[in-house]
């Protein structure tokens, strides 16, 4: 269990707080600009994760659009979306509808939990490009086994006038092979679903351990807000002592393990330093859609964010 | 029974691999020996070092003439010149810019040996020094090689009135920087791991300092830099576009003597001088101390970092015998940043001997060991989260060199080495958990080459060798196969010392010069060139998390062929110089990366790799003013370097991230007084090729990039003015020290040149807008330089 991937996103956003350290000893500064650049021709773009609770599944549709584009980017409200499952000898197939009319969210009439071990297949039939013969989009994804986490806790620590809370998780890494994981959290209730805020992991150099109180992410305190650019403290998840966290952790494919991680490098531009080439983010849908489909079984544990600091 | 026949068998190949190479060294000796040597005939050797008087120092680069004979050779970097001429009596003339020119008659019925000791010429003393021969730039055999001193390189103004060897090359035409401020240089559009960087003959892995901002070289204790641009030494090898040459000084001199300077990022000391009679010593030490501003800072964690480099070398040389020196040369350093997260450091460390030993006043061999090792290290002291990782790479090299002058009109240089290649790409540690090394990897690399330099007539010179490089992956290793999807098909195990794979590969190249006239020449030159280790480094800038890794059975070598000629004219009794030079560069098994590559702590980063084709092409344009109160150049490049590579721009060719098709550089230098002198630099280049994106999708309330294609923009066009002006105190003869203050403006007009784009969301429209970040608007600085 973890967690090269968190080990190098943290040493770089740490380089990175050491060149912005120094960076005051030169004159940098960043401002808004306008760049010259082309509108690509629109693509349809299908995101959409099967997990093992028993709710709707949910597919969404939308039209990709020129990067600057003033305006939102197109729902598809005209395509029929099947969804099939399959094991030895056993195959279900649903029918996914538009939940409501021009939403581009469409979902299973009733509730289906997703199985791991299952194989899961995407079909999206429209006509995209308006020629008069609808096109095919495909995609297909395995669920992986689930990954029992034993418990989630947080710990309050004192880093210089920082104070940072660590999101720790206790688990068995099940061994024998490479294992992406991630987690997306909710603070009192509220869901943090956005791409960028998920946290990945993996099990490079843990394969088979069991991990106990493993640090996954650091969170800052409420009160070193200010410390941040208003930029950066707008993309960032501040804690409070009493907060209420409900983790879900998934065992997922390489493939959308790095969806995720290319998400999140792309999303900002890349940066002189660490990023590599801007390149587009790797899609499993066919026929030159971009987006994500994948299934993942969750498990979730509820902790509290202490008050006190926790002794070393 | 079998495995040991077939051991026996290996073992057998690789002893007659080994005498295969002594063999064919020792016959090209032989040839050449033979080819050569019955134009010695009757004449007899006449040789000795020019110094100069006061200190005692050689002086490289000094003029000797017979006027009888109407023929000159140059002094060479120990103040040595040699002739083979008929018996009789001559009259010499030793001249050098800055000395009182001597004249001295010569009986010669023999070998003999007649050194010369010049007085400076005090009128002329704030002249500058260039030690070559003045028209040395049309006779010389190589292309596309530019040779600054020490002294030059101080008269640039400079970034934080830091003087950098690094900086002041990315002037010259066919050299840019890879990004604003960074000491990363790309030549004729080859990336920066491209270009051989040697401080005394050992090669320097990262030569930078501060993420690139400053490079390891103290300028005070350079003595000279050459770049070659592709037309590399025949004893050098391993890289494709450039080899950096980086001299310490090195003079005997009389008396300790010293320079140093104090900045306000750095402050550096240099001091050498005898110890004996035929000792001399080096000690020379540069930190930087940035982190004393942060002290200042009302944030108290900001007055708790550390933030600093440092370099220290050391030299000493000992002549045992007028034929026999030994040299040791030690060179560290290491930047560290320091806070209450965590640390980083980097640096390299080097350690190198030589021992030169002059058989003949004809035959001189090197023969030098040498280690260099460059490391980072990355710690979190977090707690719960202690972890630290660390990667290194580290040569150990054994070489000799012979450089022979059979005759006035031919020299030889032939030579061997062999190298050992470690590479550590990472290890883990944590105190929780078991370390997390992954795999080493190891090789070798020998080569064997012979150059030489054939003087035809008067007219005509050519150049010509063969360099031929064997490198071996070695293990212990486990070597995956992939299929043509780049998915791992198979593992195969090789247990320690064992060598896996192979690669020979021969490099010839070619050099003419046609001397039109006393003012002017032709050149042509032709090289090929073979790297077989690279740096996994995608970034713009170039990180400090430099990740070198061999060439091995997925990963071919990369091979370049270029082709260049030029024309060299040189006006005004040879104060000004012209040169244009066109070059074509063709490459083969040129290095990218796959879209979305992750290149550190994987180990099946091979897999990660794609090869392609690359070409590169240019004229660059030089005018160079060497003497007189205005010196300076002023050059243009017009250049193209494009890549095609399957697998990355959907197979489509897509302009490297190096390729400026236009840049100009101005430097002028005026000595207005002898206490006042002023220099401005002027850059300008067209902006980099980038990939901006085209489209963007949408996915849980938030926006993705899409692209259409690599590098298909261009940054707004990259242009600056640098100033600077000292003043040098008239010194009073009781004053220990000689001072100079120099005040320097970067970026002198406040030109807001992009270093970053990003891309956020509009905080009330949701919509992504464009961020440019630069990194330096004018930056004054002042610096106290000294000497005693």
């Amino acid at each position: 269990m973890m967690n090269m991937k968190a080990i190098y996103k943290q040493m770089k956003s740490y380089l990175w707080l050491v060149y912005i350290i120094s960076l005051p000893l030169l004159s940098s500064c960043t401002e808004d600009t306008t760049i010259a650049t082309s509108n690509s021709t629109p693509v349809p773009v299908i995101y959409g994760a099967i997990t093992d609770h028993n709710v709707r599944q949910q597919i969404d549709l939308s039209s990709s659009t020129g990067y600057f584009d003033k305006s939102q980017n197109k729902r598809i409200s005209n395509a029929t979306v099947t969804l099939q499952e399959d094991t030895v000898g056993i195959t279900h197939s649903y029918t996914l509808a538009q939940d409501s009319v021009g939403s581009g969210i469409y979902m299973t009439a009733n509730p289906v939990a997703g199985r791991p071990g299952w194989k899961y297949k995407l079909t999206v039939n429209m006509d995209f490009n308006q020629d008069g013969t609808p096109e095919m989009y495909m995609a297909e994804c395995t669920m992986p086994q689930k990954l029992n986490v034993d418990s989630v806790n947080v710990t309050k620590m004192k880093e210089a006038s920082y104070t940072v809370y660590s999101l720790n998780i206790s688990a068995q890494d099940p061994g024998n092979e490479k294992n992406y994981y991630f987690c997306k959290y909710s603070v009192n209730d509220s869901l943090h679903n956005e791409i960028s805020k998920y946290i990945v992991f993996d099990d490079i150099g843990l394969d088979g351990m069991y991990v106990k109180n493993l640090a996954i992410w650091h969170f800052f305190d409420k009160s070193n807000k200010s410390k941040f650019s208003d930029q950066d403290a707008d993309e960032m998840v501040f804690l409070s002592g009493g907060d209420k966290i409900n983790a879900e952790v998934s065992n997922i494919t390489k493939g959308y393990s790095d969806f995720i991680v290319s998400c999140q490098n792309q999303k900002d531009g890349s940066n002189p330093f660490f990023g590599g080439p801007p390149a587009n983010i790797p899609t499993n849908i066919s026929n030159g859609a971009r987006g994500y489909f994948t299934a993942y079984a969750t498990s979730s544990a509820k902790c509290v964010v202490p008050t006190h600091f926790t002794a070393n | 029974m079998e495995t040991n026949k077939k051991i026996g068998f290996k073992l057998k190949t690789r002893l007659n691999f080994v005498g295969i190479w002594v063999c064919s060294f020792l016959i090209c000796m032989c040839v050449a020996q033979n080819c050569f040597s019955e134009e010695s005939g009757s004449k007899f050797m006449i040789s000795g070092i020019v110094k100069d008087q006061a200190t005692g120092n050689p002086l490289p680069g000094a003029n000797v003439y017979i006027l009888e004979l109407k023929r000159g050779v140059v002094t060479d970097e120990e103040g040595k010149y040699l002739f083979r001429i008929p018996r009789g009596s001559y009259n010499i003339r030793v001249s050098f810019i800055g000395y009182t020119t001597e004249k001295r008659l010569l009986n010669v019925d023999g070998m003999t040996t007649c050194d010369f000791a010049l007085l400076p010429n005090t009128q002329l003393q704030e002249v500058v020094v260039t030690s070559k021969k003045k028209d040395e730039n049309l006779s010389k055999l190589n292309m596309g090689v530019q040779k600054l001193t020490a002294n030059e390189i101080q008269k640039m103004p400079a970034l934080m009135g830091e003087v950098d060897v690094i900086k002041a090359l990315q002037l010259l035409p066919g050299v840019q920087s890879t990004s604003e401020g960074s000491s990363g240089f790309s030549v004729r559009g080859g990336s920066a791991d491209q270009n051989l960087i040697l401080l005394d003959d050992v090669n320097i892995y990262n030569a930078s300092h501060m993420f690139g901002f400053f490079s390891v070289f103290n300028n005070d204790a350079v003595k000279s830099v050459e770049l070659y641009k592709g037309n590399l030494p025949m004893k050098y090898g391993g890289r494709l576009s450039s080899l950096l040459d980086v001299k310490l000084k090195d003079h005997a001199s009389e008396k300790v003597k010293g320079t140093g300077g104090i900045g306000i990022i750095s402050s550096r000391l240099t001091v050498e001088g005898p110890l004996g009679k035929n000792t001399s010593w080096l000690v020379s030490g540069r930190r930087s101390y940035a982190d004393l501003f942060l002290k200042l800072s009302s944030d108290p964690d900001k007055r708790s970092e550390t933030l600093y480099f440092y370099d220290l070398n050391a030299k000493i040389s000992h002549r045992f015998s007028p034929s026999d020196k030994v040299s040791l040369n030690l060179y560290t350093g290491k930047d560290n940043f320091d806070s209450s997260f965590g640390s980083f450091n980097y640096g390299n460390s080097v350690a190198s001997v030589y021992w030169n030993h002059l058989f003949s006043q004809n035959l001189l061999s090197r023969l030098s060991l040498d280690y260099t090792k460059y490391q980072y290290a990355l710690q979190s002291s977090m707690a719960n989260s202690k972890v630290k990782w660390a990667s290194n790479i580290q040569d150990l090299t054994l070489r000799w060199n012979m450089d022979q002058e059979v005759s006035d009109r031919v020299k030889l240089e032939y030579g061997l080495s062999s190298t050992f290649h470690q590479f550590e790409p990472a290890l883990i540690t944590r105190p929780d958990y078991p370390n997390y090394r992954m795999q080493r990897s190891y090789a070798l690399e020998h080569s064997i080459y012979l150059g030489i330099d054939h003087k035809l007539n008067d007219r005509i010179s050519l150049k010509y060798g063969l360099r031929a490089t064997a490198f071996q992956n070695m293990g212990k290793a486990s070597v995956y196969s992939y299929n043509k999807d780049y998915e791992v098909v198979d593992t195969t195990f090789y247990k320690k010392g064992k060598i896996y794979h192979t690669y020979l590969r021969y490099e010839p190249r070619f050099g003419a010069v046609y001397r039109l006239n006393s003012y002017s020449s032709l050149k042509a030159n032709y090289t090929h060139n073979v790297q077989f280790v690279q740096i996994a480094n995608s970034s713009a800038s170039g990180s400090p998390l430099d990740l070198w890794f061999p060439a091995s059975k997925n990963i071919k070598p990369q091979q370049a062929d270029l082709y260049s000629v030029g024309y060299f004219r040189n006006f005004n009794n040879n104060a000004i110089e012209m040169s244009v030079e066109l070059y074509y560069k063709g490459m083969n098994n040129v290095i990218d990366f796959v879209d979305n590559a992750q290149l550190l702590l994987n180990d099946k980063l091979e897999g990660e790799v794609r090869t392609g084709k690359g070409k590169a092409y240019g004229l660059e344009i030089m005018l160079k003013k060497n003497v007189g109160r205005l010196t300076g150049f002023v050059n243009y490049t017009l250049s193209r370097t494009e890549r095609k590579v399957p697998g990355i721009n959907d197979g489509k060719t897509y302009l490297s991230p190096t390729d400026k098709p236009h840049c100009v550089n101005l430097m002028l230098a005026y000595e207005f007084s002898k206490k006042w002198s002023f220099s401005a630099g002027w850059v300008y280049a067209t902006g980099n090729p980038v990939t901006y994106p085209t489209g963007r999708m949408e996915i849980n309330g938030e926006y993705f990039p899409i692209y259409s294609g690599r590098n298909t923009s261009r940054r707004s066009d990259y242009h600056r003015l640098d100033l600077s002006a000292t003043y040098t105190p008239t010194k009073k003869p009781k004053n220990f020290l000689q001072g100079e203050w120099t005040f320097s403006l970067y970026n002198a007009y406040w030109h807001k040149n992009p270093w970053m784009v990003s891309f956020d969301q509009n905080t009330s429209t949701g919509i992504p807008k464009a961020r440019m970040t630069y990194l330096f608007g004018a930056v004054p600085s002042i610096t106290y330089n000294f000497k005693f």
